[in-house]
């Protein structure tokens, strides 16, 4: 699976080591891949600022693999659009931590890669820059909003990437493009330098190609930030030793609401296969519920909008980015910048938003939601108590074509339903491939939930499901 | 089905332009969601506290010794002034707060 996939940490890391090819010349190597292949994915959207840093010496596994970085995340001295007209033109005026770890760890950045507009997306269709190609099949969407970062992974234009994840941003593009995506546990990575949606629900994360590498960026990625004070003070592990550790320790629960209507054949079928190797493997399963998980798409789509809508509100044109011009008065220049530089799906968030927070609809709709998010993450930590790791399908369906779903908002939001209750808990999940699906030969994602800060029986499980995948090969 | 009158209000909160086309399509799909979003009534949130965030975290503090961690240098200054779209000496210009 990975072989077809290019190199990854390991396999780099081996080729270098063997004397192979040099850091410079696997960088070279990932740029002519960019080259070849990124017109017709559009994963890329920015490479000419970014250039091979010479590696003094080896400071962690990272050391001259190359990256990509979704365009949500601030590298100094560098455009940063977000897939925004807004900011087309907007140069970083500081690093993102997560850049700056990396940047220490010797890993080597290609370039800042496509996604939905501000984050509000579940296909790349959403940019303002066009949209992501699946390398799976052109004509279908990559999933979003980490679709560039998905895509170029994906189809070996990098050997990993970043992306952030709000309500699945990095594990549902993950899942339709056959990769490995992992939201952390909230408050696990410094959101220092993302464009902030929502604050109480973005994390940044790894795409890779497989676990272990998710794991070692994860150990670099991670830690205590005085620059974000919603990270926890909490000792990183050093997520990929004991990967292969046994599983036998892990009870493994079933959600029946995860498996109801709305999943397709294909995507069930494989995932039950995923999950029958899991107990091959030495986990024990059985069935626990989540009976709040029907509210949790309109808990998110009443707390994101609020929240994006609070953060969304310094794109005003005065600072930066994108400011009208013919206007007279400042509040036109406010209200025309945004009208302009703001696509669709951003407009209709903030809007809604808006409302949700208004004077007279706050109890109704914010208040409530929230309290309703009480209970899902009450859900989650009852669940935890019998079981340690929760186990379903990361998206409803495969990767859709391009345009089938961009006309309708909702049906579009539906795609997220099993990712969103994950960032409303603040748990910590990922999405594995689990095969194709045998009716579209297209991937399908198996995603694993744990509690707060457990990323390590995540891995762990992840790990052994990968490997009993291959083994069948 | 919200009414006109009422998108144009949160347009306004929302400090954002509509035109007749894009206000007709805003009705329709925050209609759409705040229709779906009804489904919340059903759920019994009676003596619940709202979960605002999930770490728990409470009063997080930084230490003074990372105070001067960013100094404001003259090239920092640049950058961040420089991104506005009209500046005069070193300030970012915009039109006048109170029209006459």
């Amino acid at each position: 699976m990975s072989d077809s996939l290019g190199y990854t940490i390991g396999s780099a890391r081996a080729a270098v080591d063997s004397g192979q090819l040099s850091y410079e010349r696997l960088y070279e190597h990932y740029r002519n891949r960019i080259d070849a292949e990124n017109e017709k994915l559009n994963a890329f959207l920015n490479t000419k600022e970014f250039s091979f840093v010479p590696v003094e010496r080896d400071t962690s596994p990272l050391s001259g693999i190359p990256y990509a970085c979704k365009d949500n995340l601030l590298v100094k001295g560098t455009i940063a659009t977000g897939g925004s007209r807004i900011l087309e033109n907007y140069r970083s005026s500081f690093d993102a931590t997560v850049v700056q770890k990396l940047r220490a760890a010797g890993a080597q950045l290609l370039g800042k890669t496509n996604q939905d507009e501000f984050a509000m997306g579940s296909s790349g269709e959403n940019s303002a820059f066009g949209p992501v190609r699946n390398p799976r099949d052109l004509e279908r969407v990559p999933g979003g909003s980490s679709a560039g970062s998905a895509a170029a992974v994906a189809g070996d234009l990098c050997v990993f990437a970043l992306g952030s994840d709000t309500g699945g941003s990095i594990r549902q593009p993950a899942a339709l493009c056959g990769i490995v995506g992992l939201k952390p546990t909230y408050g696990r990575v410094s959101r220092h330098g993302l464009m902030a949606l929502a604050s109480s629900l973005d994390q940044v994360g790894p795409l890779t190609k497989n676990v272990t590498d998710a794991a070692e960026v994860l150990t670099v990625l991670a830690g205590h930030d005085h620059l974000d004070a919603t990270t926890m003070p909490r000792e990183v592990p050093q997520f990929a030793e004991g990967l292969d550790r046994d599983i036998s320790d892990l009870t493994i629960g079933i959600p029946k609401e995860y498996f109801g209507e709305g999943l397709s054949d294909e995507v069930r079928e494989r995932v039950e296969q995923g999950i029958a190797m899991l107990e091959k493997a030495g986990a024990t399963v059985r069935e626990v519920s989540l009976p709040h998980s029907r509210f949790a798409l309109a808990v998110y789509y009443m707390v994101l909008p609020s929240e994006a809508s609070a953060n969304l509100a310094r794109y005003d044109g005065i600072r930066y980015g994108h400011r009208a011009e013919g206007v007279d008065r400042l509040l036109d220049v406010y209200t025309n910048s945004r009208a302009q530089g703001f696509g669709p799906e951003p407009l209709r968030r903030i809007m809604l938003g808006t409302y949700a927070l208004s004077a007279g609809y706050f109890d109704a709709y914010y208040l409530k939601a929230q309290k309703v998010r009480a209970l899902i993450r009450k859900d989650f930590d009852e669940a935890f108590e019998r079981v340690d790791v929760i186990v379903g399908p990361t998206t409803p369906t495969t990767a859709f074509k391009i345009g089938e779903k961009s006309q309708d908002p909702l049906s579009m939001y539906l795609s997220d339903i099993y990712t969103v209750p994950v960032n409303l808990a603040g748990v910590p999940a990922l999405s594995v491939p689990v095969g194709n699906g045998a009716t579209s030969g297209l991937p399908v994602g198996l995603q694993m939930i744990g509690p707060m800060w457990q990323e390590e029986r995540l891995l762990r499980a992840a790990y052994h499901l990968e490997q009993a995948q291959a083994a069948a090969l | 089905m919200l009414t006109d009158k009422e998108v144009e209000h949160i347009a306004r909160l929302a400090r954002i332009e509509l035109n007749d086309g894009l206000r007709e399509q805003m009705k329709r799909d925050l209609s759409s969601v705040l229709d779906y979003a009804e489904l919340l009534q059903q759920c019994d949130t009676d003596d619940i506290e709202p979960l605002y965030q999930t770490t728990g975290l409470q009063n997080a503090t930084r230490p003074d010794e990372h105070r001067n961690d960013w100094p404001m240098t003259e090239e920092l200054a640049e950058l961040l002034v420089g991104q506005a779209p009209e500046e005069e000496q070193g300030y970012v210009k915009t039109k006048a707060v109170k029209s006459s």
